[in-house]
């Protein structure tokens, strides 16, 4: 086999023509032959990690390990404590989560995606990068990306359920946006996927009853987008998780979170706590409709709303239900 | 508090059909608690006695089956019965029979492996065919898919929400959440447990412990500077009890 000098895209495209074991068996020769250019090829940059994984076989153990670049070395290392660690014993070495990790599992979702489906310990590797990214280090930008293939795997008929989980973990404004647009897919598949994640009833089929739940979802998000955090459910514990939960303390209060956390909110003010005890009287129903319409009035009337959060809860509720804010 | 038909039971009744103590403590609870437990008939109420012993009986067994423990991806099934799915559940195969497909499972546990979801559907068949018998559970359940919470039979659907109850009996499908799991390992993320009673769980892959015994494996498998423990949820999957009932009628 010839390896063109100087790129790596040779591997990836042997790979994707001839498959991992091909790419793997060819490696192995130049790997006997011409060592220190094998390592050269392993160590570019355009390297895709689907290939690294077709070739752990001759990664794992490689001496001296200096000769592989710090992202390989990492990811080698990431796939053995992944792989080894399938049972339900949890005697694992758990890696340092420190930014050489972050940096080669960055790669290994990124460029891991477009080989998607090509051996099923690759498919839970890629999904436990992604995992880990968005757990350890917050990496939202990645979760366009974990949308994308939960979706592509539910229409195989695949697993997705640790991405499910990633996607719990911290499905933010901008990734319950994404599975909503999912509510309008012709797609009856995509369509059931985007309900479960989103924690919403059955639809029609019609292109009208899907525009109008997607309508009605956006706009619940966007009146709750500040008040949402993430659950600790799952597809694991039940049928039907909720991805997020509304804080509806702090809606009803309207006390936006702060970019700091909930550590950086300054204290609540004598008054807002007067205001919480009488809202925290409310049966859990109540609760939800005082939450809703102390935002609509706040936002359409500040001054009648500081007037109406002030009033006995017998009469908060009444003019709640009245629908005040709409007048 | 019991009612049936609207009405306290005399004791004398109770007693006639709570013939096993796991069931007298199921009694005892529902009697002497704040909420009120009405069923239609005393044939309800003993129903949902037998299906919850059953169900503690099942998970008994199934520990004892040698099931083991995988990930989806790694599940297995005996193809004899079953077929596994690209996802990782298990499809009853067309002409076998659902009640002899689901007791191989119990019988032959070395030649399955699933996660800890799917064992409980597997606890709660085994239970529906022990209360229903075969020749019932066969023409009950033609067709069985077994994958965590998905693609549950409607009858059944209860099972796999969780809700907040005023009791817990024997019998309940639990769940210890692991919030601050480490994310390298994510099958840790909670447990799915059977209530078995005495203060012990049945959890596939964990054994049959206490709680306290089944939040501290977990936290062992939590991410380093983790700040929460493990816990057992305030909340429950249980199958609609009187539904069922109404399918075991002659």
């Amino acid at each position: 086999m010839y390896f063109p000098r100087g790129t790596a895209n040779s591997l990836n495209a042997l790979r994707r023509r001839r498959g991992p074991d091909a790419c793997r068996s060819e490696f192995h020769k130049l790997r006997a032959s011409r060592r220190a250019y094998a390592a050269g090829l392993v160590n570019d940059p355009n390297l895709s990690f689907a290939t690294c994984f077709a070739l752990l076989p001759e990664l794992r153990g490689w001496q001296p390990e200096g000769e592989l670049c710090p992202r390989v070395r990492t990811a080698v290392r990431l796939c053995e404590i992944i792989r080894t660690d399938k049972s339900a014993d949890g005697n694992a070495v758990h890696p340092r989560y420190d930014e050489a990790t972050r940096d080669a599992l960055r790669w290994m979702f990124a460029s891991g995606e477009e080989a998607d489906g090509m051996d099923a310990d690759f498919d839970r590797t890629v999904d436990i990068s992604a995992c880990v990214l968005l757990k350890i280090y917050h990496e939202e930008e990645i979760l366009p990306g974990v949308v994308r293939l939960m979706f592509r795997r539910n229409r195989r008929g695949s697993c997705l359920h640790d991405l499910a989980w990633a996607f719990f973990q911290s499905a933010g404004p901008r990734a319950l946006r994404s599975v909503a647009e999912r509510l309008l897919s012709p797609s009856a598949k995509d369509a059931e996927l985007a309900r479960l994640l989103l924690h919403l009833p059955q639809a029609g089929n019609s292109r009208r009853e899907k525009r109008a739940q997607y309508a009605r979802y956006l706009d619940w998000l966007e009146e709750n987008r500040p008040y949402l955090s993430p659950t600790d459910e799952g597809l694991c514990a039940t049928s039907s998780p909720h991805a997020c939960a509304v804080n509806l303390s702090a809606k009803y209060l309207n006390r936006k979170p702060r970019a700091g956390g909930p550590e950086d909110a300054p204290p609540l003010t004598e008054s807002e706590k007067g205001c919480l005890a009488c809202f925290s009287a409310a049966q859990p129903e109540e609760r939800e409709l005082l939450a809703h319409f102390s935002c609509k009035l706040h936002e359409k009337d500040p001054l009648r709303w500081s007037e109406w959060i002030r009033r006995p809860l017998e009469k908060q509720i009444r003019a709640a239900r009245g629908g005040e804010a709409d007048r | 508090m019991i009612t049936v038909a609207g009405k306290r039971p005399d004791s004398g009744t109770l007693a006639g059909f709570a013939d096993g103590s796991l069931k007298r403590n199921i009694l005892s609870v529902l009697e002497t608690s704040t909420h009120r437990y009405a069923f239609d008939t005393a044939a309800q109420l003993e129903f949902e006695l037998a299906l919850r012993q059953a169900t503690v009986e099942a998970a008994h067994s199934l520990y004892g089956s040698g099931l083991r423990f995988a990930v989806f991806r790694d599940a297995a099934a005996n193809p004899a019965y079953w077929n596994v799915t690209r996802d990782g559940g298990f499809s009853l195969k067309r002409g076998a029979p659902p009640a002899r497909a689901i007791l191989d499972i119990f019988e032959n546990g070395s030649a399955y492996a699933t996660e800890c979801a799917t064992a409980m559907m597997i606890v709660l068949y085994g239970a529906l065919v022990k209360v229903y018998g075969e020749a019932r559970f066969n023409r009950l359940f033609p067709q069985i898919e077994l994958m965590n919470w998905h693609r549950l039979d409607p009858r059944l659907q209860s099972f796999g929400s969780l809700e907040r109850k005023d009791d817990y009996f024997p019998g309940d499908r639990r769940y210890i959440a692991n919030p601050d799991v480490d994310p390298l390992t994510p099958h840790w993320q909670g447990e799915n447990v059977i209530e078995l009673g005495g203060g012990l769980f049945y959890g596939h892959g964990i054994g049959i412990r206490d709680a306290g015994s089944i939040i501290r494996s977990l936290n062992r498998n939590r991410v380093d500077g983790a700040t929460r423990s493990a816990y057992l949820m305030d909340a429950a999957g249980r199958p609609d009890y009187r539904r069922l009932a109404a399918l075991a009628a002659p």
